[in-house]
């Protein structure tokens, strides 16, 4: 299932947490980094997907 | 002396010449017919009766009969005189002789008739049951029933083979409006004696699914003058001024009206005129519905731009609110971003003050520092000694200093 961009959200929360709570040891960083930078670009690309989407749909009554 | 008998023709005979000679003129009798009968060699036969005043019981009886050149011309006058033709139960004035005949009997044979007796007894009967019916209360019942707004299924009385059923059917169905008729034939017999009971039984099969049918439409057949006699009668009236349907009656008699026209709720002349009348009632509603259209469609049309206009404002009130929205979810994002990379240097650092830390510490544990200070480790055979046990006279041991290496032999 693809998730959704509450999830992602609050999974990027999660790990930003635990990076600042220092719980993290250093082996498991460079797996958080990607999956953290994952998590952002993918929040981004919705938001602006979801803004081109909501224009689009709003044209079409007006052609 | 005993007289020699008679024969049945010689008794038969003497009758005869006795009533000849007894009724040498004809007579005008006034009478109520029961049977009236045309044969196919053009005589008309016919039986008078009387009922008695007061018990109905039939007093007196009797045979008689038109001879086909005289039926003719009596047929012709009573039927343009009254519009009717002669029938069974009307009461007439004709004129006769009275005849005998050694086979046949006794007869009445008819040489005339008044028309306007009959006219007149008709009108007194009409006026009777008509005043009867008021009596009732019961005269105007059909008339006051309201007509249904949609008259479009319509029981028909008539007969199957009638040109007006025919005429009816095709008058409503080539309607140039386009309306549609559900249209349901319940057959009568629609002249003669049986009209009453036959009209009647319609009725009541009509009333047995009331709720299928707006109105009912008796009609009866085309332009011949024929008998409209059964129509009158007091059974039937009361029926169709109580019947819980709306009756259109087209009976079709261009000279007066019958009972069931003066009681039904609407009277035309013909079955034609029926339609016309139907069509004519549907028309008006239909340009009512049409009004109701248009203002339905103005109705419509007013409603649709209203919510045109409300969601026009939508629409541009919606990327407003996303774009608000938007921002404050990257500045959610940035900031996550920020505190994950604070985040990252923070752990960063900590290992690296970690490191500096042992780092320092292993420095300061390093001999090399306490030997700079002037102390000396002394190893011999490459071991280490703390212990001044641990060595012999004349020992030759390695003494490590800061800088360089020695040898020296240990004296007690």
């Amino acid at each position: 299932m693809e998730q959704t961009y509450e999830q992602a959200i609050n999974k990027l929360e999660q790990i930003v947490q635990k990076i600042e709570s220092g719980e993290m040891n250093v082996d498991d960083l460079a797996q958080n980094i990607k999956e953290a930078q994952q998590l952002i670009k993918f929040c981004k690309e919705k938001l602006i997907k979801v803004e081109e989407d909501i224009q689009n749909v709003l044209q079409e009554p007006q052609q | 002396m005993l007289m020699k008998p008679l024969t049945l023709y010689e008794l038969n005979h003497l009758v005869r010449k006795t009533i000849n000679n007894g009724f040498y003129e004809t007579v005008w009798l006034q009478s109520e017919l029961i049977d009236v009968r045309q044969n196919s060699n053009g005589h008309c036969y016919l039986e008078f009766i009387q009922k008695s005043n007061d018990s109905g019981t039939i007093i007196a009886k009797a045979k008689g009969q038109v001879w086909a050149n005289n039926w003719k011309i009596i047929q012709q006058y009573f039927e343009k005189e009254t519009g009717m033709t002669l029938s069974a139960g009307m009461l007439v004035m004709v004129e006769v002789e009275v005849t005998f005949s050694e086979i046949y009997g006794y007869s009445l044979s008819v040489v005339d008739i008044n028309p306007t007796f009959t006219l007149g007894d008709i009108a007194r009967r009409r006026r009777e049951i008509i005043m009867k019916l008021k009596e009732e209360g019961v005269a105007d019942m059909n008339k006051e029933l309201p007509l249904p707004t949609l008259l479009q299924n319509i029981a028909v009385i008539s007969t199957e083979t009638a040109a007006g059923w025919g005429d009816f059917r095709n008058q409503l169905s080539s309607n140039k409006y386009g309306l549609k008729f559900n249209v349901q034939l319940f057959p009568a017999i629609m002249q003669g004696e049986n009209v009453e009971p036959s009209i009647i039984q319609a009725l009541n099969t009509i009333a047995t699914d009331i709720s299928k049918w707006d109105a009912v439409v008796i009609i009866r057949g085309g332009g011949a003058t024929s008998d409209l006699y059964g129509f009158d009668s007091l059974l039937l009236a009361e029926n169709i001024a109580q019947f819980p349907l709306p009756i259109i009656t087209g009976i079709g008699h261009e000279r007066d009206d019958t009972i069931i026209d003066l009681i039904s709720h609407t009277r035309v002349k013909t079955p034609t005129a029926a339609a016309e009348f139907i069509i004519h009632h549907q028309l008006e509603n239909l340009n009512d519905v049409k009004l109701l259209e248009e203002r339905l469609m103005n109705a419509v049309y007013i409603n649709i731009n209203k919510e045109k206009i409300r969601i026009d404002r939508y629409i541009n009130k919606i990327p407003t609110l996303f774009h608000s929205y938007k921002t404050k979810e990257e500045n959610k994002l940035n900031l996550l971003q920020i505190r994950y990379k604070t985040g990252l240097q923070n752990i960063i650092v900590n290992h690296k003050h970690k490191i500096a830390l042992l780092e320092t510490k292993l420095q300061s544990n390093d001999p090399i520092h306490v030997m700079k200070l002037g102390y000396s480790i002394i190893r011999h055979n490459g071991k280490a000694i703390n212990d001044v046990s641990q060595l012999e006279e004349n020992d030759i041991v390695d003494i490590h200093m800061a800088k360089g290496t020695t040898k020296a032999k240990v004296i007690k």
